[in-house]
């Protein structure tokens, strides 16, 4: 415009500051910024008489902006001089001198003045806290106000806290492991446009110089703005302070071309294309700059995130740096600075999906061995398994230990064989560094085996008098525990006696209060207390079952002596206390929980090899166990699962449904997975208040019959926790494979409408007993008696099973393995789930 | 805050920190310098996200927007970390339960977004829908 009477240089700072508000120059932001000073550098828009968004009087073909440029603005030195209240009165009345249509525009003029988007104005992590406070539906709103404001509002770390505020948890080795390999990937991107760079050293010091104007410049309108805004209330003579009022709306559109416009005067010879294809492809967008990424910036990122999207890049004309939008679709990956980023909005709304994929019941189910190859499968009835995301591995009565390719469902290699027995309970550890599968068998023995290869690394004989009912393995320790009644503990590595761990509490080796030669720091005294005599509440009260091997001598078998060092594999403890069968153990830490026939469930220490603490509740024996570190979870032939607080020692929730022996548990903090000998799995889910709800039974039969079965959709468009709908009698269908169940529930008019359901023929899923509401012990010792246990045809009793944020997975007297998917065959879930962790 | 330095007889600058803005501030720093300290600034804690505010703080709040974005611009230079919060929270509930035609009048937004690409976004947005 002829009328621009300023020079072109002045111009930078808005540009320059607007791109620090947008994040784009990191230092910046954390420098306090008043608006008032974006407010005053903007005066030099009303000067340029470039575009502005606002044209008044079309109609009428008066040139505004020649009006306002012609006219000399300057308010009159007498009415500058008058206070606020005074000014205020006076246009006031100015204004009502005027016709409506003009206070109309008037009104237009002044709203950006009291609305402000404050996302274009505020360093990027303040911008980022405002939002932090939104829940999603109100920050996805946000993220269709603008290009700007949706950059924001998809912001990963946002949706990372919404994320973990859900409960969820995340595979964040996975997602570290993925990021990584997206650098690598990029690197090679980086490195092309180091070779741009290098080319375009020329440029940069014309650049550098350009920068260096423009920090004088920003400071200069800074402290003018300074001096403009705090004395504009009472000294305001300046035309700066009016014209900065007039012409601050327009900053987004116009400034730009503004900009452009005279940036191109004065940097002849700058390839502004070249800044535009480096800035794509560097990742750099406005209003998603280094500050809030630059924490996987490299030095060199760092220089290009400084130098080329700089002062050059306002230059550009807004449509030629624009970034590409984002995609509508939320993908796997959202561009960051540098590299790509895994896009937490996207881990969330897939995360979200699962989870309502569990509370609707939609799955598909899938099963081992895969069906067009079912000689690869176990002869026998499977009682244990465990899968990775990578491997499923399963223990038979047929003798033989089978590991799964996850993805294909088919065997890997042959089939391990080497006990003479069933093989009962196993664990592996795939990754490089251990590579270890070991299992327990009903031949009393323990074999460890090399993961990837299938090989035989020892064969612990006689590990146990009787079968080894269930093992856990840590980097250090192996925890057997058998029909025997004993709990075994076994060092996985070689110790010397210098070793941390060196078991000097260990009465196998070092006998009861002898005293150990060699011990360093432990006073004997320490050991000379036989745990099992005065700990053991069933051991004590007389059941006859007190430690079998103190009078036969058992220990007297084992090494003792002087200290030595112990070979990998060598019983360092024998944790005696149990009156029956050890069924299950967990291991952690150094505690050890185990549970027992004796109905009992103690926790151990490991290293002291003396039993903590005793749980008392179940009224039967227990089948299994787990153990978190601070709640246990238990199943038993009481019919119940019950949770323990591992502190405390009080029964938190009895969970009963089942019909028979629970027989295998999981649990995270939301959701219990259990399978009993009634052949069905049931899924357990906290509601809000913490009350655990009994929510879907999927009958481990049914999958079997029903291989490649569609996606399965709930039948009832019920809510768990909605008892009154959920009390509908519901009639079953023929070979349905799952039922929705009865949230349980206690009250008359449920007890009414179950009875009723009760007369339903092949009526077989509800128990009618409510469930003893928790802390109260007087109810929770009663046994479900209401049904008498159906008998079991013997072919579905579930064994075990495991679960994780995206399956279950379960082994039964069937010889296949069945699996619940409740991606249900959704893409993005099953794409984004390999970064999902737990079963909540 | 304020008041561990109010004996120190310097002059303390505080550039880009205009009057007006100052006295409302302070005026916060007054009345609540009877708070007991932030209980360990625990992310995990502040991650529960509760955008409640206590009703003096509401009414302290309510301010023009040009204030009220000096005022959090100020808390976050001064490093008063419950007023940033104030300030932050104050702002997020007024995007809370707006459309976002709503949030675009609020803070003045230029919808940049072409009718197609708005209505497109609109129903991927609905995945959050409980379904």
């Amino acid at each position: 415009m002829a009328s621009n009477s300023t020079p072109s240089p002045p111009h930078l700072p808005t540009q320059e500051l607007k791109n620090a508000a947008a994040g784009v120059v990191s230092e910046r932001a954390s420098l306090p910024r008043p608006l008032r000073s974006s407010q005053s550098f903007r005066l030099d828009e009303g000067y340029s008489g470039e575009e502005t968004p606002i044209v008044y009087d079309e109609a009428s073909g008066q040139d505004l902006r020649a009006v306002r440029e012609g006219v000399d603005f300057k308010i009159p030195p007498w009415m500058a001089g008058l206070n606020d209240a005074l000014r205020e009165e006076y246009a006031y009345k100015l204004i009502r001198t005027l016709p409506t249509s003009r206070i109309a525009s008037l009104v237009d003029r002044l709203v950006p003045i009291l609305y402000l988007d404050f996302v274009q104005m505020l360093p990027p992590e303040l911008s980022l806290q405002i939002l932090s406070y939104l829940p999603v539906r109100s920050l996805l709103n946000a993220s269709l106000a603008s290009r700007t404001w949706r950059r924001f509002a998809l912001e990963p770390r946002l949706w990372k806290d919404l994320y973990e505020v859900q409960g969820w948890r995340s595979n964040d080795a996975e997602i570290l492991k993925f990021e990584n390999q997206l650098r690598e990937r990029s690197g090679d991107d980086m490195r092309q446009q180091m070779e741009v760079k290098r080319k375009a050293e020329d440029q940069k010091d014309e650049e550098k110089n350009l920068r260096d104007i423009a920090r004088r410049n920003s400071e200069r309108f800074r402290n003018s703005a300074e001096r403009s805004g705090v004395g504009r209330s009472s000294s305001s003579n300046s035309p700066v302070a009016m014209d900065t009022t007039q012409e601050w709306p327009s900053q987004t559109t116009s400034s730009t071309e503004v900009d452009m416009n005279s940036i191109t005067q004065s940097t002849e010879g700058l390839d502004m294309s070249f800044y535009s294809s480096v800035s794509h492809n560097s990742g750099l967008r406005p209003g998603q700059g280094a500050s809030f990424v630059s924490d996987s910036a490299t030095p060199d990122d760092e220089e290009i995130s400084s130098v080329y999207p700089g002062a050059p890049k306002l230059s550009i004309p807004q449509a030629a740096y624009q970034e590409p939008p984002l995609p509508i679709e939320p993908t796997l990956t959202i561009p960051g600075y540098g590299s790509p980023r895994v896009n937490w909005e996207f881990l969330f709304k897939y995360r979200k999906r699962l989870e309502d994929n569990w509370i609707h019941n939609r799955y598909s189910t899938f099963q081992i061995p895969h069906p067009d190859f079912p000689d690869e499968g176990h002869a026998e009835c499977i009682y244990t398994i465990q899968y990775s995301p990578n491997y499923l591995v399963s223990g038979s009565r047929d003798r033989s230990v089978r590991i799964w390719d996850m993805e294909t469902r088919r065997l890997r290699g042959e089939p391990l064989v080497g006990h003479s027995g069933s093989v009962l309970c196993l664990q592996f550890d795939e990754s490089p560094d251990e590579d270890i599968l070991i299992t327990g068998s009903s031949d009393d023995s323990v074999i460890i085996w090399k993961f990837s290869t299938g090989e035989i690394i020892r064969t612990i004989e006689k590990a146990h008098q009787e079968s080894v009912l269930n093992l856990k393995f840590s980097k250090k320790w192996l925890v057997t525990c058998s029909k025997d009644k004993l709990i075994k503990v076994w060092n996985r590595q070689q110790l010397e006696t210098t070793d941390e761990d060196y078991p000097w509490n260990s009465k196998l080796l070092f006998g009861n209060g002898q005293e150990v030669r060699g011990h360093p720091h432990h006073p004997g005294s320490l050991r000379a207390q036989a745990a099992w005599a005065v700990q053991d509440p069933a051991a004590s009260s007389g059941s006859g079952l007190r430690n079998p091997y103190v009078s036969s001598g058992f220990t007297g078998a084992l090494p003792r002596g002087p200290a030595k060092t112990l070979p990998p594999y060598t019983p360092v403890q024998v944790l005696i206390g149990h009156a029956a069968a050890v069924n299950a153990i967990q291991l952690h830490g150094d505690h050890i929980a185990s549970a027992s026939g004796d109905r009992l469930i103690k926790l151990w220490n490991l290293k002291a090899g003396t039993c903590e603490k005793t749980y008392v509740g179940h009224t039967k024996g227990i089948a299994c166990i787990q153990f978190d570190g601070h709640t246990i979870v238990s199943g038993s032939s009481d019919q119940t699962i019950r949770v323990f607080d591992g502190r405390t020692q009080a029964e938190i929730a009895t969970l009963s449904g089942h019909r028979a022996l629970v027989r295998t548990v999981q649990a995270t903090e939301n959701r219990i997975v259990s399978g009993s000998y009634d052949e069905t799995v049931r899924i357990w889910r906290k509601d809000i208040d913490g009350q655990w709800t009994d929510s879907h039974v999927l009958r481990q039969g049914g999958p079997e019959t029903h291989h490649h079965r569609p996606i399965h959709h709930a039948m009832h468009p019920m809510m768990p926790g909605n008892p009154q709908q959920s009390a509908m009698p519901q009639t079953p269908i023929p070979q349905a494979a799952v039922q929705m169940h009865q949230v349980h529930t206690v009250g008359p008019a449920l007890a009414g409408a179950v009875a009723a359901a009760q007369l339903l023929p092949n009526h077989h899923n509800h128990h009618h007993q409510p469930p003893p509401p928790p802390q109260a012990p007087a109810q929770q010792q009663q046994i479900p008696t209401a049904h008498p246990i159906p008998t079991a045809s013997g072919t579905h009793r579930v064994f075990k099973l495991q679960f994780d944020a995206r399956w279950i997975i379960c082994c039964s007297q069937d010889s296949k393995i069945i699996g619940w998917d409740y991606a249900a065959g959704d893409q993005g879930i099953i794409e984004a789930s390999r970064f999902f962790k737990g079963g909540n | 805050m304020l008041e561990d330095v109010g004996e120190v007889t310097e002059a303390i600058p505080i550039p880009n920190v205009n009057e007006n803005v100052l006295k409302k501030v302070i005026e916060w720093c007054e009345h609540h310098k009877g708070d007991p300290p932030a209980q360990a600034d625990d992310d995990s804690d502040s991650r529960k996200k509760s955008s409640d505010i206590d009703e003096w703080d509401q009414k302290f709040m309510q301010v023009d927007q040009e204030m009220l974005f000096e005022i959090i611009l100020a808390a976050n230079y001064l490093d008063i970390k419950p007023l940033l919060d104030v300030g932050c929270k104050t702002v997020a509930n007024m995007i809370k339960g707006k459309s976002p035609e709503e949030i675009r009048k609020t803070f003045n937004i230029q919808n940049d977004f072409t009718p197609d690409e708005e209505e497109q976004i609109r129903r991927e947005n609905e995945w959050a829908e409980d379904r």
